[in-house]
């Protein structure tokens, strides 16, 4: 009697087990398979320029097709531009005493890289220029980074590479490459933590986790 | 009494006999109380006494004012739904009752959120481990937006240190504290990943946590029991847990919340990583996205083609952890 319960038992434990990992609904989609099952959303009720109020945007063609994206301006907040302010007339009298010689290059080898690379020999010079000498805009210091550093311009234009600012909503307003690196000095050095794990500690006889 | 003898297991003879009533023998060992007339009024008597307290705190002469609202909000508090039951109405009572007690027992206030998800929107996350230093501005972004517990440290993001050529997680080091990055280390952060197929809202036995609309993981921490099984099921160790009453300092205190995500927790509830759902919903990227100086971490909604997320995951080849027990985080991590 007792062992024809158990095997009762076993079998519908043994059914129920087997029937319930097939989910016939949700099978088992993973999520490239969703966001391709999905309709493409192509607004949402948020905006990123309601956490950039003060900034001033230009626009840059995107990789995704028809689609742009935007950069905040760099040069309404510059102070010593343009260049013309001071190099058209001589240098004599300034406001600010950051001299352009306080500026160390430690960008590339010196066989590489001088100022005149990216800033050009013109005394009147308002910007920056490329390789082949054609002027960029200071607030699109992207095309000029991008001639030695195309992999990573590919990468920031699609938005890999970089930071965005005023959140995830569109429109996408990225940082320069400006932004975060130095062009002079463009490494970032070695710095300590801001803050430490808890296992540290733990090690050391501190409260446990 | 036959009855009582044969389902009973300790066979005490002064339980048996019922005359010590819940103060005898065996009434703590199984749980069971021996239940007789003494043992019912016992525990009546207990009862009525505990509501009269409550009731007497309301109308007593000597209870302050702020002290009777709070407790009667706390009260109130206690018997509140589930969240996902409640009506909006509800939903915005329960947030101004808890606005009313933090005013009144902390002198704080809070302005706490109910945002619903938007609609078109999925989170995705994607870490690039090429780029993390180990920093770990992200950690202390993140402690500091989501008011953890300060006393048990409690930090949602961990920052593994691997030597370069060993990506095993048995030997990385999440407890280092030196110049980062240190030669010959590559680092890499986890957190919850907020699966599309979660094991951990599948085994909670209340049904504290759940999965919204827009993918994120939350949990209801009035409702969770603090059971642990969700942190059991997490492959990921996604989840922490209160072991005593969160304590942030009044100064630290963001005062920005949603009921899902960032306000102060209780003892014994479950929390983690939510996406920073009090800002992502507003349009804003959660505080370890905006923290890291290197630009490691990438945010967005997966259902825009456009997004930076869906450039990661065309362009990149990117990878997720235990990708094999198909619970479909959507955190992926790539390398350039």
């Amino acid at each position: 009697m007792m062992q024809k319960i158990l095997w009762t038992v076993l079998a519908i434990l043994l059914s129920a087990g087997l029937t319930a990992c097939y989910d016939p609904e949700h099978g088992h989609q993973t999520n490239i398979e969703k966001i391709h099952a999905t309709p493409a959303t192509t607004s949402v009720p948020l905006s990123s320029t309601d956490q950039l109020p003060q900034a001033t945007l230009v626009e840059v063609a995107s990789v995704h097709g028809t689609d742009h994206f935007y950069v905040t301006a760099r040069t309404d907040k510059m102070t010593n531009y343009p260049c013309a302010r001071c190099h058209a007339e001589g240098v004599l009298e300034r406001e600010q005493k950051d001299a352009h010689w306080k500026v160390k290059l430690k960008h590339a080898s010196a066989d590489t890289m001088t100022c005149a690379t990216c800033h050009g020999t013109s005394k009147r010079q308002t910007g920056l220029v490329s390789l082949s000498g054609k002027p960029i805009d200071f607030n699109r210091v992207d095309q000029l980074c991008a001639q030695c550093h195309f992999q990573q311009a590919k990468d920031w234009n699609g938005g890999a590479h970089g930071k965005r600012q005023g959140g995830w909503a569109p429109p996408r307003v990225a940082t320069a490459c400006t932004g975060c690196h130095d062009p002079h000095t463009p490494s970032f050095p070695t710095r300590w933590p801001s803050t430490f794990g808890i296992r540290t500690l733990e090690r050391e006889g501190g409260s446990h986790g | 009494m036959a009855e009582h003898d044969k389902k009973h297991p300790c066979n005490d003879s002064a339980c048996r006999r019922g005359g010590s009533g819940g103060a005898g023998g065996c009434s703590g060992s199984m749980g069971h109380k021996p239940m007789n007339r003494r043992a019912a009024l016992k525990s009546m008597i207990k009862g009525a006494a505990v509501t009269a307290g409550v009731a007497c705190s309301h109308t007593s002469v000597l209870a302050s004012d702020k002290d009777k609202e709070t407790r009667k909000l706390e009260f109130e508090n206690y018997f509140k739904k589930n969240y996902r039951l409640m009506t909006d109405e509800e939903r915005r009572q329960t947030v101004e009752r808890l606005e009313r007690l933090a005013r009144l027992k902390d002198g704080i206030n809070l302005n706490i959120k109910t945002t619903d998800p938007v609609d078109g929107v999925l989170f995705g996350y994607a870490f690039n481990i090429g780029k993390c230093d180990g920093y770990m501005d992200c950690i202390k972004a993140c402690v500091e937006e989501n008011n953890q517990d300060r006393e048990s440290r409690m930090q949602y993001i961990k920052i593994f240190e691997k030597g370069k050529g060993d990506m095993r997680f048995e030997s990385a080091e999440a407890g280092f504290y030196h110049e980062v990055p240190a030669e010959g280390k590559l680092y890499m952060g986890v957190q919850c990943f907020q699966c599309e197929n979660p094991p951990c809202t599948k085994v909670c036995p209340v049904g504290a946590t759940w999965k919204e609309k827009d993918g994120i993981v939350v949990v209801d921490y009035d409702w969770c029991i603090g059971c642990r099984y969700c942190q059991a099921a997490c492959p990921y160790f996604g989840r922490r847990f209160n072991w005593n009453t969160p304590v942030v300092p009044k100064d630290e205190v963001n005062t920005n919340q949603h009921y899902l995500g960032n306000r102060i927790r209780n003892k014994g509830s479950m929390e983690k990583c939510t996406f920073c759902i009090s800002r992502s919903r507003d349009g804003k990227n959660p505080a370890c996205v905006d923290a890291c100086p290197n630009g490691a971490r990438i945010f967005g909604n997966l259902l825009d083609p456009n997004s930076e997320i869906r450039f990661v995951l065309a362009n990149k080849k990117v990878f997720r952890l235990k990708e094999e027990l198909d619970t479909e985080p959507k955190f992926w991590y790539f390398m350039d």
